[in-house]
């Protein structure tokens, strides 16, 4: 039990994290949204999710977007397609011909958005942090990114309804991608 | 009716895992490691699985999958943080360093004083407020700290509320 280390240990947990991050963009190679061209992130940043509000007792109530989702509008299905065909013509990794055969399924929240947690969590990132989904699903064998306007980044554990039923959809696609868990 | 089975671990050195007396951060591919063991262990004959990955924790799945593709085939990314991190490198190991002085110096009174005059309200929000922070930080050492860095309140969120309860 590790509460009377808690300071140690977080200590040691920052490595670990930046490690990991970088990691799984050295994993991505060019996929990395951390290493796209700016334009090429501001587009699937502004890709919009498959729904937008929270999901309570098996239904989607759509609420406005959070100040995270930036931008003026969500792309036309013609601008998504464009990134689309711009991502998928980027060279292939060995994690992105993985990611294709996985059943993915991206739950956004409420990230650092409120004051002093957005003093930190810089525009620049919030754009990462949407592209980053958007592209997870994007390229998924079955992909699909839901964002919750309202729900705090470290609420996301009450999303008990919404976390279920991603699980649900994702294990009913593993079953038609043919890779049944 | 579907039944599903689920396991769910701390990882080294958080939560009710084993204490990291090492002194080191644990490295990615020991993280990993950890984690398929942790799986197998608990369902020897499970071969495919579908991970849940939280926070820092959607970054430690996709590096079990870009480890073992083969094991995995689905993810719930829950509100992982985006891989831009990586740029924010310094700032992190500065705050590595601020987190690793709270202790040394909290005899002083130094903190304590700070909690008193710190602006926490200015940090307050729906999601995450600073007497939120504080009562949990005092629960841990009995005493009263301030977080007054919201980089540190970021961490707070990523490392601790979001994978290691």
């Amino acid at each position: 039990m590790n509460r009377t280390s808690f300071f140690k240990n977080t200590c040691l947990e920052f490595p670990l994290m930046l490690d990991l991050a970088e990691s799984a963009s050295n994993a991505w190679g060019p996929l990395a949204v951390s290493r796209m061209p700016a334009n090429e992130v501001r587009a699937l940043a502004r890709v919009a999710p498959a729904q937008n509000g929270l999901f309570e007792n098996g239904q989607w109530t759509t609420l406005p977007r959070s100040r995270v989702e930036l931008g003026d509008s969500w792309l036309s299905e013609e601008e998504k397609h464009e990134i689309e065909r711009v991502v998928r013509s980027k060279t292939p990794t060995a994690m992105s011909t993985t990611w294709s055969r996985l059943a993915v399924r991206v739950m956004s929240g409420r990230n650092y958005d409120y004051p002093g947690g957005d003093s930190f969590y810089k525009d620049e990132m919030k754009e990462t942090a949407a592209a980053e989904g958007n592209l997870q699903a994007m390229i998924a064998g079955d992909g699909a990114r839901y964002a919750f306007p309202t729900v705090g980044h470290d609420k996301m554990f009450t999303a008990i309804d919404a976390i279920v039923q991603c699980m649900v959809e994702i294990d009913d696609a593993a079953a038609t991608l043919q890779t049944p868990v | 009716m579907m039944t599903s089975q689920v396991v769910s671990f701390d990882r080294y050195g958080v939560g009710w895992s084993d204490e990291n007396d090492s002194g080191a951060s644990p490295s990615v591919d020991e993280c990993v490691r950890d984690a398929f063991f942790c799986m197998k262990c608990a369902m020897p004959e499970q071969d495919k699985w579908l991970l849940l990955g939280p926070s820092m924790g959607s970054i430690v799945a996709q590096c079990m999958i870009a480890q073992q593709p083969d094991k995995i085939a689905g993810l719930l990314n829950m509100d992982g943080f985006p891989a831009a991190f990586e740029s924010e490198r310094e700032n992190f190991m500065s705050g590595r360093k601020m987190w690793a002085m709270i202790p040394m110096i909290s005899w002083t009174g130094i903190v304590r004083m700070m909690l008193s005059i710190a602006p926490l309200d200015a940090f307050a929000s729906q999601s995450f407020t600073a007497s939120h922070i504080k009562a949990q930080v005092r629960d841990m050492l009995s005493a009263q700290l301030t977080l007054t860095d919201s980089l540190t309140d970021t961490l707070l969120e990523c490392c601790w509320l979001g994978d290691c309860r």
